[in-house]
């Protein structure tokens, strides 16, 4: 813990200074223009990350993933369309009050709610980080056969309009993970007789293909439609007065989003709509809610960035992505050669530091940001699809190329993108994919070395208390999921989430 | 209450989807046979095709409640139809610019594509498509060649 905090104050060098405000403008930029989300941006910055110092490109990437979930909120209040699926709740109080001419006043809560949000996690993750990783040391074979168990019926929860479908993507992206050689007799599985792939599907490209080709069909029949700024004239920024009505609902609202981010695959979008519920049941004038109530853009912000920040806790402590974009960054982390999970404490302290100076940071950056360029950075909403996605095609193109100096990859990322596209038009969620990729190679190594150890009797399980304990609540979640197929049809508008 | 079969209007698309995974899974499970290993099993071992196997079941599994609920009409999937033609022309044009890509380098085909692409998707305003055509390619090769110094076949002769 020590080293934890000498490392927070000597990280701050200019160079993670400079990452963490590129990352802040990037992912600010990005959030704010619709069918953009963090993922995507990520996948987009993959090839630039590979060629990066690997601390800095998890500064950068983290940075980018908090800023894009405070970004999504300028275009819910100015454009009344949220750009990522966990900005969806602030356009319920967002655009009233922009449309009431108060738009710098919501811009201002947000960014205020967004930085307290986020450096409350921030806080969280610094203290809670290391002592779930502490605990994680003691955790055997057993113990991660079930905590991947854990993670993988979380996904479930995913899929809020569909468990099912949640289930079913993350076992596909668990087969995925099957692809390549078999670590104990080394014969090739799937591979197909394609040398590429050989070593396992490569996550570069197939991240890049999953959420930036298949975003790129999606648009292709949405391309007509143009966001419009509000006409509503922006005012000020909003009064002390205002910010110490809404601080109450801040401060619960970061509890709740940091619990929720912590638990594995609840992400940004459950807490922000489980928080604008819960402040609107308890206010004392809930019927101004949906009509212009700053506390409505309170609570939701300060949620999902607080989510966002407690996401990192099980990615960083246990290697169990938070959410698919923390799945991302696991993945980009493993391939620029860091092991996420209790030993990056032990053997990376400094590396945690800088990541924990560059986050902290990254919420100042877009605190001030947020302040005082929120109207600038909506202009980016307006930005033409048309003129936007044949850019973000060919760097797609190219950055997968420059990955691994082939045209099987890129090949490779074509193909994912059809898969993704398919799947997103049956409502499948990507992210689950991806998480489900990120677990199938832990899950399967922990389930062979489970096997040696038992001697295959999976029945000794009984006596490993901790396993037992995970198991349970994995059946748990995995009970209520399949119970509430039954109610598939009744949820049916809940926003898929991709985040 | 059950819907009648006759009013379910999805229930074909979700048993399509359930059809389309079981395909997908049964595939899968054919290519399982080539890398089963003796050996291992006979040694306490899982099979390479065990693990795989037991992934496959589960989603076999999935298809089968998909299908259940396609047929008791308790599924309600509501799927997105696309604009095929635009979507189709998108595909295509973007396998036509790796085609290009492959054959003539990464950067001469970009002018001709972001400008055809954007054109498609309704762009009309020629000093935007003229910044494309020409700004695209320029910030490629400052930021992989001159930048990050990434070995890219930019050029014919590469």
């Amino acid at each position: 813990m020590e080293n934890l905090f000498s490392g927070i104050l000597a990280a701050l060098s200019w160079q993670v200074v400079l990452t963490a405000l590129i990352g802040v403008v990037i992912g600010i930029i990005v959030g704010a223009m619709p069918g953009l989300g963090a993922i995507v941006l990520i996948a987009l910055l993959l090839p630039f990350l590979t060629m990066m110092d690997p601390t800095l490109a998890i500064v950068l990437c983290a940075c980018a993933y908090l800023a894009d979930v405070y970004g999504g909120a300028i275009t819910a209040i100015l454009v009344n369309t949220p750009s990522t699926p966990s900005a969806a709740a602030m356009t319920f109080d967002g655009y009233p009050l922009a449309q009431q001419g108060r738009a710098g006043e919501a811009l201002g809560v947000a960014a205020i709610a967004s930085a307290i949000g986020g450096i409350f996690s921030l806080f969280v993750l610094v203290l809670a980080a290391p002592l779930l990783s502490r605990v994680a040391y003691q955790f055997g074979p057993p113990e991660y056969l079930a905590l991947t168990v854990v993670g993988l019926t979380m996904i479930a929860s995913i899929s809020a309009s569909s468990p099912l479908r949640g289930i079913t993507a993350g076992l596909f992206g668990v087969l995925l993970s099957m692809i390549g050689v078999d670590i104990t007799s080394g014969t090739e599985r799937f591979t197909l007789g394609v040398p590429e792939l050989i070593e396992g599907l490569d996550f570069g490209p197939f991240m890049i293909g999953l959420f930036a080709i298949s975003e790129l069909l999606i648009q292709a029949t949405r391309s007509r439609t143009v966001a419009a700024m509000t006409a509503a004239k922006l005012s000020g920024l909003p009064s002390r007065a205002s910010v110490r009505k809404v601080l109450p609902t801040i401060a619960g609202s970061s509890v709740l989003g940091t619990a929720i981010g912590i638990l594995p695959a609840a992400g940004s979008t459950i807490a922000s709509f489980v928080a604008y519920s819960e402040t609107q049941r308890w206010s004392r004038a809930p019927k101004f809610f949906g009509r212009g109530d700053l506390r409505g853009v309170a609570s939701t912000e300060a949620a999902n960035n607080a989510a966002a920040g407690g996401s990192f806790v099980p990615t960083l402590a246990l290697g169990i992505p938070g959410s698919g974009t923390a799945a991302m960054i696991l993945g980009i982390m493993i391939m620029v050669g860091l092991r996420p999970g209790p030993m990056l404490f032990q053997e990376q302290p400094q590396f945690l530091g800088t990541l924990f100076a560059a986050l902290l940071v990254a919420n100042v950056g877009f605190l001030v940001a947020g302040l005082f360029g929120a109207r600038y950075f909506a202009r980016f909403a307006t930005i033409r699809p048309a003129y936007l996605w044949p850019t973000i095609f060919v760097l797609c193109v190219v950055g997968t190329y420059s990955l691994h100096g082939s045209w099987v990859v890129v090949a490779v990322m074509l193909v994912f993108g059809v898969v993704g596209f398919a799947m997103r038009l049956m409502r499948y969620p990507l992210a689950a994919i991806a998480m489900g990729l990120i677990l199938g190679d832990l899950f399967e190594e922990s389930l062979l070395q489970t096997a040696i150890m038992f001697d295959g009797d999976f029945g000794l399980m009984v006596g490993r208390p901790i396993a037992m304990v995970l198991l349970a609540v994995a059946t748990v979640t995995l009970a209520w999921s399949l119970w509430s197929i039954a109610g598939d049809r009744r949820r049916g508008d809940i926003p898929a989430q991709d985040e | 209450m059950a819907v009648p079969p006759r009013n379910r209007p999805f229930a074909k698309a979700e048993m399509a989807e359930a059809l389309v995974l079981l395909t997908v899974v049964a595939g899968f499970y054919l290519v399982t046979f080539r890398f089963s290993d003796p050996l291992l099993t006979m040694e306490g071992i899982p099979s390479p095709a065990a693990i795989p196997r037991l992934i496959l079941g589960m989603l076999a599994a999935s298809a089968v409640l998909r299908m259940w609920l396609a047929v008791t009409g308790r599924g309600g999937a509501r799927f997105e139809t696309p604009d095929l033609p635009r979507v189709g022309a998108t595909a295509a044009i973007a396998i036509a610019y790796v085609v290009a890509a492959a054959w003539a380098g990464l950067l001469l085909p970009i002018p001709v594509f972001v400008a055809g692409l954007a054109w498609i998707w309704g762009g009309r305003s020629v000093p935007r498509l003229a910044a494309m055509a020409l700004g695209v390619p320029v910030f490629v090769w400052v930021f992989f060649d001159l930048l990050f110094r990434a070995q890219l076949p930019l050029w014919p002769w590469n």
